[in-house]
């Protein structure tokens, strides 16, 4: 389903900043597997956010190993809501087909 | 440590700060960009860092990118591996390399400075611009003109089909080598009108039986002079310059010959003025015949725009000699010498019959042979070898921007813009062809009703933007100024047309004591009509001023000012009325026909 990976991912981070590898796990997780990905396809997703603003990214050296946090922002924020509205108006739309059930 | 893009402010500086030159220099010497090292310091298992490798490789970014890319890929593998999956795994779940590389590529470029981007596309250009380029000199530099024309030795054909004894130059050749040895330049150099006349006739007198010879050769219908190094040319005592070089075309024609037929004319107009002044009428007469003829002569071989001038040069020659003759001594000539001199000079109508723009059609499409490719449909392009012929030849001076890619295009780095700035050989054909169509149609009829701004319209319809003009440059520089040349020729025939009816006044006043007192009274016994003034096309003015006939033109301005001469700069200016075309500048006073203004400084020349 395209367009659903970044959507997804901003939604993810609107719970708090976190890591590639965590937010690959939490992506299979809490879609049962559906919007599972490698980081083939994460970072580019990734990345493709971040060049529009809608993410941000700082590195933490505070441990050992640094690792790089990517974070929601206000127009990632903005988009999330609006795109929020567009995959409910097309849930509804599949319900009221009978495609999906309420 | 927070590279956040998520603000403008941040996101802007740190774009300006991810130039390509600060990625150089601190890749370069800090080493921090080094992501190879950044890889290989990674604890991860070496199956995984060839695959991180492979990725960040084949995304073809900035090392800072690459660097940035590669952390955050070793990452994911370490976080995964502290997770307990196997670096197998980690990897079948990683997903098709070149697809991530590929998208990682695309997403990482468009996060790039606008700076960058600029460059990066400004590199890209100049990249495809270079090979372009390098593709355009590789066809310039192997291109090659391939002649299939010999246009000299195509004229020498048909002079040869000519029989021996009807050439001329044979005779020509034999008195001009005679009389050379004779050291008889430094005689006739000085005027004919100066204080050493008596001993040029007196040489003129002496020499008669060369003239003669010349006159007698006038009268052959063909010049037979054969062009080229191996022609006529190969005869060192006559032309022993002319020995050496390559062999000639039409681009590089040597004509010394035309030299020596100005002295023959010379000869033959200094023999008219011995024979007026010995009262030998037949001699005068067969003088100005023989000068008519040979201008005719070289007229149907003249080859070049400069044959073509010296031809109407003879023939005006010839109307002076006649001119003068009526003026100064009518008497010498009789009746049916004059009658017979009326009929030898009354059959050109048009600058056509007295000058030829052939050969420079040749001149043009010989050039380009020789300078441009040839495809084997009648195209092709300009080659190296063909800008070095127009850099070499001086007398094909390319002018204007055209001029400057000739001259300089010895920076051989330059040259093959050339391909892309001067027009095709197909394309300066047919437009060379289409403007000599336009400038023959303007000397086939009387130049008062040709259209003299056709060819200056085609002119400035192919030359209406700068690119434009460098493209047709090579018409424009090497299109002598034909138009020029048709006034030259109309300004001959103008005087011609005024010496007919000067021989109708004569043959006038001889039967009845007295001029007419109009030229219609000239017609049709002694003129079939009166010329028409070739400005206007009415008839000829006319009027007595002394006694004395004055025939004339009212001349471009179109007022008759009672045969009045246009002034110049304080100084009479006998031609200046004779104009035609967009180009005539309006002159008050007229064009004199008969008899011909001699200009003080003539006179001068003749005291």
């Amino acid at each position: 389903m395209r367009g659903a990976g970044p959507v997804a991912v901003l939604r993810l981070l609107t719970a708090g900043e976190t890591y590639g590898y965590e937010l690959v796990k939490m992506l299979e997780r809490k879609s049962d597997g559906v919007l599972a990905m490698g980081q083939g396809t994460l970072y580019p997703l990734l990345y493709n956010l971040q060049a529009k603003g809608m993410v941000a990214s700082r590195l933490d050296i505070s441990h050992a190993r640094p690792r790089k946090y990517y974070r929601i922002t206000e127009k990632g924020k903005r988009h999330l809501e609006h795109e929020a509205h567009q995959w409910q108006a097309l849930s509804d739309a599949m319900t009221r087909l009978g495609i999906t059930s309420d | 440590m927070d590279d956040d893009r998520g603000t403008d402010r941040v996101s802007r500086l740190t774009r300006l700060r991810h130039t390509p030159l600060r990625d150089l220099l601190r890749g370069r010497v800090s080493g921090q960009l080094d992501w190879r090292g950044i890889v290989a310091a990674f604890d991860i298992a070496p199956e995984a860092k060839r695959l991180v490798t492979r990725v960040v490789t084949s995304t073809h970014l900035w090392r800072i990118e690459k660097a940035d890319v590669a952390r955050d890929l070793l990452a994911h593998f370490a976080d995964g591996l502290e997770e307990g999956l196997s670096s197998a795994q980690l990897i079948a779940e990683f997903g098709d390399p070149r697809q991530a590389a590929r998208l990682i590529r695309r997403s990482k470029i468009r996060h790039q400075s606008l700076a960058w981007q600029m460059f990066r596309w400004t590199c890209v250009a100049s990249a495809l611009v270079l090979i372009f380029y390098c593709g355009m000199a590789v066809i310039f530099y192997c291109g090659r003109p391939s002649p299939k024309v010999d246009f000299v030795a195509q004229i020498n054909r048909q002079i040869e089909q000519a029989p021996a004894d009807q050439r001329a130059w044979p005779i020509y050749r034999s008195v001009l080598v005679v009389l050379r040895g004779k050291n008889w330049n430094p005689i006739l150099s000085d005027s004919a009108y100066g204080r050493h006349w008596p001993e040029i006739a007196g040489w003129i007198d002496a020499h008669q039986p060369a003239i003669e010879s010349i006159r007698e050769a006038t009268n052959l219908p063909v010049l037979g002079f054969l062009l080229g190094r191996s022609g006529s040319t190969a005869e060192p005592a006559l032309f022993p310059a002319n020995q050496t070089g390559a062999n000639q075309n039409m681009t590089n024609l040597s004509m010394p010959q035309l030299q020596d037929l100005r002295v023959l004319a010379d000869l033959l107009a200094l023999d008219a003025k011995r024979a007026r002044e010995l009262g030998a009428g037949n001699r005068v007469e067969r003088d100005i015949t023989a000068l008519a003829d040979l201008a005719a002569q070289q007229k149907r071989e003249g080859q070049l725009y400069v044959g073509q001038l010296l031809s109407v040069e003879i023939l005006a020659r010839s109307y002076d000699e006649l001119d003068r003759t009526l003026v100064e001594t009518p008497q010498v000539l009789d009746d049916a010498e004059l009658v017979r001199v009326a009929h030898r000079i009354s059959a050109p109508t048009t600058a056509s019959d007295i000058i030829s723009f052939a050969s420079e059609r040749l001149l043009f499409e010989d050039l380009i042979q020789r300078t441009f490719t040839d495809d084997g449909h009648g195209d092709g392009r300009i080659s190296g070898a063909g800008l070095n012929i127009l850099r070499a030849n001086s007398s094909l001076s390319v002018t204007g921007p055209a001029g400057l890619l000739v001259e300089y295009s010895a920076v051989a780095a330059i040259q093959p813009a050339s391909l892309l700035l001067l027009g095709s050989r197909k394309e300066l054909l047919e437009e060379h062809r289409r403007l000599m169509d336009l400038n023959d149609a303007m000397i086939h009829v009387p130049l008062r009703e040709a259209d003299l701004s056709a060819p200056y319209d085609r002119w400035r319809a192919l030359s209406d933007s700068p690119l434009s003009r460098m493209r047709y440059a090579l018409l424009a520089t090497l299109t002598p100024t034909l138009q020029r040349s048709a006034q030259i020729a109309e300004q001959t025939l103008g005087e011609r047309d005024g010496l007919l009816v000067g021989l109708a006044l004569e043959l006038y006043h001889r039967r009845h004591q007295r001029y007419p007192d109009t030229l219609a009274q000239l017609t049709p016994g002694l003129l079939p009509a009166v010329p028409a003034d070739r400005i206007t096309g009415e008839p000829l003015k006319y009027r007595l001023v002394d006694a004395k006939p004055l025939v004339y033109s009212v001349g471009v301005d179109r007022i008759d000012d009672w045969g009045r001469l246009p002034v110049h700069d304080g100084h009479p200016a006998p031609n200046a009325a004779a104009q035609w075309g967009p180009l005539a500048k309006m002159v008050s006073g007229d064009w004199v026909l008969y008899p011909k203004p001699r200009i003080p400084m003539g006179q001068e020349q003749e005291n």
